[in-house]
């Protein structure tokens, strides 16, 4: 090595030196105790969606005689559920998010109680029919219904005892989530 | 078969083909939700008597106008102490929203720290409450819920709503913390850096000078 070289190779290590110890001295002396709250990615809900799980549905409506439990209600997608069909529920629960997440539902009160009676639920994996049906309790605490794993649905089946014709009762449906 | 085709629509049929393929796969409807910036809020510092805030962005990915509300949520567990119910603490600012298909909208999520509160930590039974796979874990939170803005005020039959529900849980400190002394070296050279850098640069040139000297002799 010529001596060119030896003042280059120096040079460059006294300069590499002087950076390191420069960038690194304020960012050592900078470690302060500070305010901070853990940040996870963007997630969205668990969704109520069609039978194909590619449109949203916002209602769900049952119709039948008095004194009938009605297993085929309608939904805003224009779907009629089918119990004894693979994948022809009134409604499916998708998780778009890529975490697994928790989810309950809660069944609300139906307006004009003494027109209808017991609802009745069953959630299923993709690929099958209604299964077992359990009768929903109305309003809290809400039901447990375990975890929906990512990016993947489950079907949801639902009937309705019809006590009384006549009136349109109404109610609300929440389902609801969180990281599993 | 895609070559048969190709040859037989020939170049310019295929492409157009194909783009039109490609336009109709981006029409098809997208499994749509309301989706939230963070999902936890877990293990949030702060002394007592003092107001932390923390912004929230709700977006909506549905294709319908969405009206919805903030709230808390408490989850009662058997043997929980005090310090797991927090939702006094807490308030969201607005409180209602609507959201138009992809509009975003901003939230500020309002926690006091009552000025008698003791240190440690509290909404949830442990600080791994923010790892997932952990739920079991938390206890206070903040939900969003929302639904399709005409079937909610329509109202028929069973109106279907979302929720979500995000995890709260402080850690209220004993004493104001105080910045950590950096060591005497590193706390004199960083006082002196500039002096420093530059005395560097002048041995440099200096020793420079010197081997310049000692080359041009030989």
């Amino acid at each position: 090595m010529n001596m060119k070289n030896k003042i280059t190779a120096f040079l460059l290590a006294v300069i590499m030196v002087c950076s390191v110890t420069a960038f690194v001295l304020p960012a050592m002396a900078g470690h302060e105790a500070e305010q901070s709250a853990d940040i996870s990615k963007s997630v969205a809900a668990v969704t109520i969606m069609d039978q194909a799980g590619g449109t949203d549905v916002s209602s769900w409506t049952f119709t039948g005689a008095a004194g009938t439990t009605d297993a085929d209600p309608g939904n805003s997608a224009t779907e009629t559920q089918d119990i004894t069909a693979n994948d022809k529920p009134v409604a499916t629960l998708k998780n778009t998010a890529d975490l697994d997440m928790r989810v309950d539902l809660t069944f609300g009160s139906w307006t004009g109680g003494n027109k209808v009676g017991k609802e009745y639920y069953s959630i299923t994996a993709r690929g099958t029919s209604a299964g077992t049906f359990t009768e929903a309790t109305y309003g809290t605490p809400p039901i447990d219904i375990g975890t929906i794993n990512s990016n993947t649905m489950k079907n949801m089946w639902l009937k309705l005892e019809l006590l009384k014709t006549g009136g349109t009762p109404t109610s609300t449906f929440t389902v609801e989530s969180e990281v599993a | 078969m895609y070559f048969s085709l190709y040859y037989f629509l020939g170049v310019k049929n295929m492409r157009k083909i194909i783009i039109a393929l490609i336009i109709g796969l981006l029409c098809i409807p997208i499994a749509s939700a309301t989706s939230v910036d963070r999902a936890l809020f877990c293990n949030i510092e702060g002394y007592p008597g003092i107001q932390l805030e923390e912004n929230i962005l709700l977006t909506s990915t549905s294709s319908a106008d969405r009206i919805g509300y903030w709230g808390v949520f408490y989850k009662a567990v058997e043997g929980d102490n005090e310090k797991m119910n927090i939702t006094s603490w807490i308030e969201i600012e607005p409180k209602d929203y609507t959201l138009k298909p992809g509009e975003s909208k901003s939230f500020k999520l309002i926690i006091r720290i009552p000025e008698n509160a003791e240190p440690g930590l509290y909404g949830a039974i442990s600080e791994d409450a923010n790892i997932v796979g952990h739920s079991g874990e938390r206890r206070t939170y903040i939900r969003f819920k929302d639904a399709d803005v005409a079937a909610a005020v329509k109202g028929e039959g069973s109106v279907a709503w979302t929720a979500f529900r995000i995890p709260v849980s402080v850690k209220v400190l004993g004493e104001p913390l105080q910045p950590k002394p950096p060591a005497p070296v590193i706390k004199l050279t960083q006082e002196n850096i500039t002096a420093i850098a530059l005395i560097a640069i002048i041995i440099i040139m200096l020793l420079i000078v010197v081997m310049l000297r000692r080359r041009r002799r030989k």
